[in-house]
């Protein structure tokens, strides 16, 4: 998120007073965190314009019933999942798979990219370092899991607080821990960090073996 | 060659490997006393903990850099358009439009009695209309007019039927005949009235004395209460002009009042006007004016006839009218007659019926 949303700043309980001021300034201002939160999850551009265009159609039309329970942010993600969610059972219907599960072979893909961008030349790389990055990133993540993907992206880059991200994704604490370990180290060595040696070494080495099962 | 041994050696509170991530990543997470006394003690500890924070920072800046609103304008724009900005359109937005009420409803009380009482009206509509607009249940009432014939009046040169000669006295009679039955239904009229309204005097309690005394107690209940036994009782007052004249006049005054008792009158009062005669000049009587007016009174009511015209030398029954009412001022008990009155019964013998006719002349 761009913006702090929590419960002074509710876009919908404004919206619910007939304020719509708070409304379009987090349309305006989050469009772009929704476009790329359903990318990284695993959308195409077009299919993460629709989703985010859904997302904000529904909580608009939420408003009238919206009761403020909890920070804004969480509400707005546990939406934004819940159509990723609606979108995936549609397109398992249709006899599709979701892009960028791990152990599948669409996979590959995301990390030729991460091959391909490691082995640019220095100058285009700089050129478009912005864009590679955000490449990078978006295929490293397509390579972890669904629940770990969802962790990351929520915990680490939506900064949501673990129990937020515990009650979102309907799972205790510690499992968030423990995915968001493994994710963060799976995405460290994908990544080049520059510090795999060293992460691999302690991480690996402070993990406690029951909830490695778990992950 | 050391993590494994932290590892073997973590005990419970100190830092492991999850804790160190959640510490990097989740920006609510505060490191506990020992915690913290740990990192400083172990320097690698640290180091990790920098390294993690600085890789989330950095993909958090990658996504930041990712997420540049002004790429996403256009869409920004197209869910504004479907949402706050969305404006009903030509034909009306009624789901907007129900949204706003439905909004304004929850704000206000006063805007929700405002709607349940518009909708009341509204349900009530049909059946004020269904009043309104039924047939009605009488039938219509259908006014017929004939149509008009106009008649074409006679040209110039139309010759117009002349009336016979030999008609024109029959029609001058009937003309006379019509006018006087007029005239003699006004006369009633009028005198009615006057009676109603003024009334005779009251002797109901009082005792009579005398011929003239009962005839004038016989009138006054007559005329006061409509009971005319007192008068159909009274024996022979030929005995006295001016009991006779009183008698006629009350005769008169229940033909005036009651028409019913008009018809049985006719023969009693032809009787009691061929009784009455002028008097003769040689020997006069205060008697004779009043005897006069009631015999004019008597014609005048249309109680006419030849003899009657002959002898009080009255022409015509008009000229009867005209002297009536002068001898009697067109009233019965007018205050001339009551002068005459007074003056014709000076001879007489006062009883309590003559005081009250005296005294309590009506005005």
């Amino acid at each position: 998120m761009r913006e702090l949303w929590d419960r002074e700043r509710d876009p919908l309980a404004s919206l619910a007073k007939g304020d719509s001021g708070l409304f379009e300034r987090f349309v305006v201002g989050e469009t772009s965190t929704f476009v790329g939160f359903f990318r990284r999850l695993g959308a195409d551009p077009e299919e993460a314009e629709d989703l985010t265009q859904d997302l904000f159609l529904k909580l608009y039309s939420q408003a009238d019933h919206y009761v403020p329970r909890e920070r804004f942010a969480p509400y707005a993600f546990r939406i934004a999942r819940n159509a990723w969610i609606d979108r995936a059972r549609r397109q398992s219907t249709r006899g599709k798979t979701i892009s960028g599960t791990a152990g599948t072979g669409e996979e590959k893909e995301p990390l030729d990219i991460l091959e391909r961008t490691a082995s640019a030349e220095p100058d285009a790389a700089h050129a478009t370092a912005a864009r590679e990055e955000s490449d990078r990133l978006y295929a490293a993540m397509a390579s972890l899991s669904t629940m770990h993907r969802a962790v990351f992206e929520l915990g680490a880059l939506q900064e949501l607080s673990y129990s937020e991200v515990s009650e979102l994704l309907d799972v205790p604490v510690g499992t968030v821990k423990s995915r968001m370990f493994y994710a963060l180290r799976r995405l460290r060595e994908l990544l080049g960090d520059g510090t795999e040696a060293a992460v691999g070494e302690s991480l690996d080495g402070t993990v406690p073996s029951a909830r490695s099962t778990e992950a | 060659m050391s993590s494994n041994r932290r590892n073997t050696d973590r005990q419970e509170g100190e830092l492991d490997g999850e804790r160190i991530v959640e510490l990097a990543v989740d920006r609510t997470a505060e490191p506990s006393e020992r915690e913290n006394e740990q990192l400083m003690q172990e320097t690698d500890l640290q180091g990790q903990l920098s390294e993690l924070r600085g890789f989330v920072a950095r993909q958090r800046e990658v996504v930041a850099k990712d997420s540049d609103s002004a790429k996403f304008t256009d869409l920004s724009n197209r869910i504004l358009s479907a949402t706050t900005r969305r404006r009903p359109s030509l034909v009306g937005d009624l789901r907007l439009v129900r949204d706003l009420v439905l909004l304004r409803c929850r704000q206000s009380v006063w805007v929700r009695l405002a709607a349940a009482s518009l909708i009341l009206h509204l349900a009530a509509l049909p059946v004020v209309a269904w009043f309104v607009l039924r047939e009605p249940a009488e039938p219509h009432r259908i006014f017929f007019a004939p149509p008009v014939v106009v008649e074409e009046s006679p040209r110039l040169d139309e010759k117009i039927d002349a009336v016979d000669p030999d008609v024109v006295p029959m029609l001058e009679e009937e003309n006379g005949r019509r006018l006087d039955a007029f005239e003699v239904a006004n006369a009633r009229r009028l005198e009615r009235f006057s009676l109603h309204r003024w009334g005779a005097p009251d002797t109901a309690n009082l005792s009579s004395d005398g011929l003239v005394e009962r005839v004038l107690a016989a009138r006054s209940s007559g005329i006061n209460t409509g009971g005319w036994s007192e008068l159909e009782e009274l024996e022979d007052v030929s005995a006295s002009p001016l009991a006779e004249a009183l008698f006629v006049e009350a005769l008169l005054d229940r033909a005036v009042l009651d028409d019913a008792a008009l018809a049985g009158d006719q023969e009693a009062l032809r009787a009691a006007l061929e009784r009455l005669r002028p008097v003769p000049s040689s020997e006069p009587s205060s008697a004779t004016p009043l005897i006069r007016a009631a015999v004019l009174r008597a014609m005048e009511l249309g109680f006419d006839s030849a003899e009657l015209r002959i002898l009080w030398r009255v022409d015509s029954w008009a000229d009867a009218g005209v002297a009536s009412r002068r001898e009697q001022s067109g009233k019965p008990l007018s205050n001339r007659w009551f002068t005459e009155f007074e003056h014709a019964s000076q001879g007489l013998a006062r009883g309590a019926v003559l005081d009250a006719w005296l005294d309590g002349i009506p005005r």
